[in-house]
């Protein structure tokens, strides 16, 4: 307890505050912006912490990260798309509440959770450190197939319209993640003889794509409506204790989706993308009103959002504790830490606990200062998007989504396979495929194909005939199945309990 | 009355589609190592299951859509031509030209033809002038993005 009293006191100095000041806004900018991952933005403020103490860089590094990741929210409330894969859920509920009129509420109401999500991720990161980086490394490839395939299921109640099309989408989305190098293998697949495509579709650009462009495209239908309906700035206490109550209110989808995030996040190689899609699934199964999920329930906002960012800091936990940095931010950090003479593993937590509680205990004022500065900039994004007529903020935002998605990799293909995306998206939304359900199996296509292919060579192991089996006789792997039933199955017997209640209630009349 | 279409036997034929798509791409099966087949091999069959699943549907219990594509007009067609173009175009005229040439039609088309006078003009070159240099600024200067120069630029700076 001494040691993080002292760790605050390390961290609170006019210096410090400073740095993760300008660090969080240039963070919170990156995020917004689409096609600039937090992990580019980490990496390129590593080298301005090379002349600062390890504490302040350190520090520095931490609230540029957890400001990306909160960044992405405001592109997805506003604009329809995720500037980070992590904030494809707060699509879904985001942009509807701009819809309907409420996106101030909803900017401020992503503030908060995330605020409460990264704090409750620090607790669990300074807490359980240890146990829980011990506990991730039971999780070998059959484990992390089941994870990819619990993932998936996600579409039973994502997809509204039709659960049969809802997982042809998600299939689709799974030969799509399979373009070029094979995971295990190494083959070059699927690249219609397009040497751009070798390295694979990149994610972020289908992202932006399938979310972004039909909604443009709709838009330019009438270009001359005047504003979207996005309700009106009132910057007023009313819409900040609204939102405070969207979150404070609701206890329940806070915990769970934060503990959800901090254990997606503690895992290798899984992190927010993942982590943000099972809350918000979590939180509509958990919902009274399921139905109003993605019609613009706030509590989709907060589900999504208190996950992703209690994902930041549980992704430290492998790299503080075991020295194994689980999602491409944290190698940065890990590289970080290398340069300013630190060794990542067990023996920080002795040898530089100082140092590394003062990291860990930054999150705590990263993540107040974060709410303020998020409330602030949001109000002043929301204004900039309200005042603009529909006609200049249709090609503004294809310019944005046409850079974003070529500064990814500085590639063309990038950006023509983002469009190409956003008209079959246009297209395929209309014969009622879900965008979402598709974005989700190119996601965990290539985690569940890596745990699939790795798993069969070990399970060769073990019987040379029957090499699947190992993915049936693992404790884990069998929590997992039943998880997965339970999250496939889940609108099924909803179903059945709608029809014997009106049962029950027509009995009674 | 208006019918409307049947989605799912698009749906289906849309699927099917996908599927001869990367099928017929590991026909030469020798070209590929076990370990890189192993996961399409399993996962397009289903694909194919859910494609002739939704075609099945679409004959026995379609779903008939009397919206599709509603919103589908001049206006949203000449959007999704020209930014098709503006990006196809990229790489010969560069970023500059072709982002101003594209949003300088769409900003034009899309005003009220009552603000189509001189000064609606100048405005809509101040709006590309200053979101463009935004851009510029943000993604070259700070963030050290290569923007597409373009074989216009390369030729006027070789002369």
């Amino acid at each position: 307890m001494e040691l993080i009293l002292g760790s605050f006191a390390n961290v609170l100095t006019f210096q410090n505050i400073l740095f993760m000041a300008v660090a969080m806004t240039l963070g919170m900018v990156a995020g917004a912006l689409p096609g600039f991952s937090a992990t580019m933005a980490v990496a390129l403020m590593v080298p301005f912490t090379f002349t600062m103490s390890p504490t302040s860089g350190l520090v520095t590094i931490g609230a540029l990260y957890a400001a990306a990741i909160y960044g992405g929210s405001f592109s997805a409330i506003l604009l329809n798309t995720p500037g980070t894969p992590s904030s494809i859920g707060t699509c879904f509920d985001g942009y509807p509440m701009v819809k309907n009129g409420r996106g101030e509420e909803a900017l401020y109401t992503a503030s908060f959770a995330s605020g409460i999500g990264g704090v409750i991720g620090t607790i669990i990161l300074i807490a359980f450190a240890l146990p829980l980086a011990t506990w991730s490394l039971r999780f070998g490839p059959p484990e992390f197939f089941w994870t990819a395939i619990f993932g998936l299921t996600i579409i039973s109640s994502l997809s509204t319209k039709s659960v049969l099309k809802g997982f042809t989408a998600g299939f689709i989305g799974v030969m799509i993640g399979m373009i070029g190098l094979s995971p295990i293998g190494g083959d070059v697949r699927f690249d219609f003889g397009i040497s751009d495509l070798q390295g694979g579709v990149e994610m972020v650009s289908v992202l932006i794509g399938f979310f972004c462009i039909p909604e443009m495209l709709r838009l330019a239908s009438n270009p001359r409506q005047g504003h979207i309906q996005m309700g009106h700035l009132t910057g007023s206490r009313d819409t900040i204790i609204k939102s405070f109550h969207n979150v404070f209110d609701h206890w329940g989808n806070i915990i769970r989706s934060s503990v959800l995030g901090a254990l997606v996040g503690i895992l290798p190689g899984a992190g927010g993308n993942i982590a943000n899609l099972v809350a918000y699934n979590e939180a509509k199964r958990a919902a009274k009103d399921p139905e109003t999920f993605g019609k613009g329930n706030p509590q989709g906002v907060v589900a999504t959002e208190t996950a992703n960012n209690a994902v930041v800091e549980s992704a430290m936990v492998p790299l503080l504790a075991l020295g194994i940095p689980g999602s491409p931010p944290a190698a940065i950090i890990y590289g970080a830490l290398l340069l300013q003479g630190i060794n990542p593993g067990p023996e920080l937590f002795t040898k530089n606990a100082e140092i590394t509680y003062a990291f860990m205990t930054s999150f705590f004022i990263v993540n107040v200062f974060m709410v303020i500065i998020g409330i602030l900039a949001g109000k002043y994004i929301f204004k900039l998007v309200v005042n603009l007529p529909t006609r200049v903020l249709i090609p503004s935002i294809i310019l944005l989504t046409v850079v974003g998605s070529f500064a990814i990799r500085n590639n063309i293909m990038d950006t023509i396979l983002m469009l190409s995306s956003g008209i079959l998206g246009y297209v395929l939304t209309e014969l009622d495929f879900d965008a979402g359900a598709l974005v989700l199996g190119l996601i965990l296509g290539p985690i569940a194909e890596k745990g699939f292919v790795q798993g069969i060579i070990l399970g060769n192991q073990i019987s040379t005939e029957h090499p699947w089996i190992i993915f049936f006789t693992r404790p884990i792997c069998i929590v997992m199945i039943i998880l997965c039933l339970l999250s496939a199955c889940w609108p099924l017997f909803q179903m059945f309990w709608r029809k014997r209640k009106a049962a029950r209630q027509g009995g009674a009349a | 009355m208006k019918k409307g279409v049947n989605a799912d036997l698009w749906a289906g034929l849309f699927t099917l589609f996908v599927v001869a798509v990367f099928w017929v791409q590991i026909l030469e099966r020798d070209e590929f190592s076990v370990h890189s087949l192993y996961y399409p091999d399993r996962i397009l069959p289903i694909l194919c299951i859910m494609g002739i699943a939704l075609l099945i549907k679409g004959f026995v219990h379609p779903t008939r859509k009397t919206d599709f594509c509603k919103e589908l007009n001049r206006e949203l067609v000449f959007t999704a031509v020209l930014s098709i173009l503006w990006v196809l175009s990229m790489d010969f005229l560069g970023f500059i030209l072709s982002s101003s040439i594209a949003m300088f039609l769409m900003l034009y088309r899309f005003q009220p033809p009552e603000l189509r006078t001189p000064a609606g003009i100048g405005k809509i070159l101040l709006i590309i002038a200053g979101e463009l240099a935004f851009m510029w600024i943000v993604f070259v200067k700070f963030l050290a993005v290569t923007l597409p120069e373009g074989y216009v630029f390369r030729l006027l700076n070789l002369d």
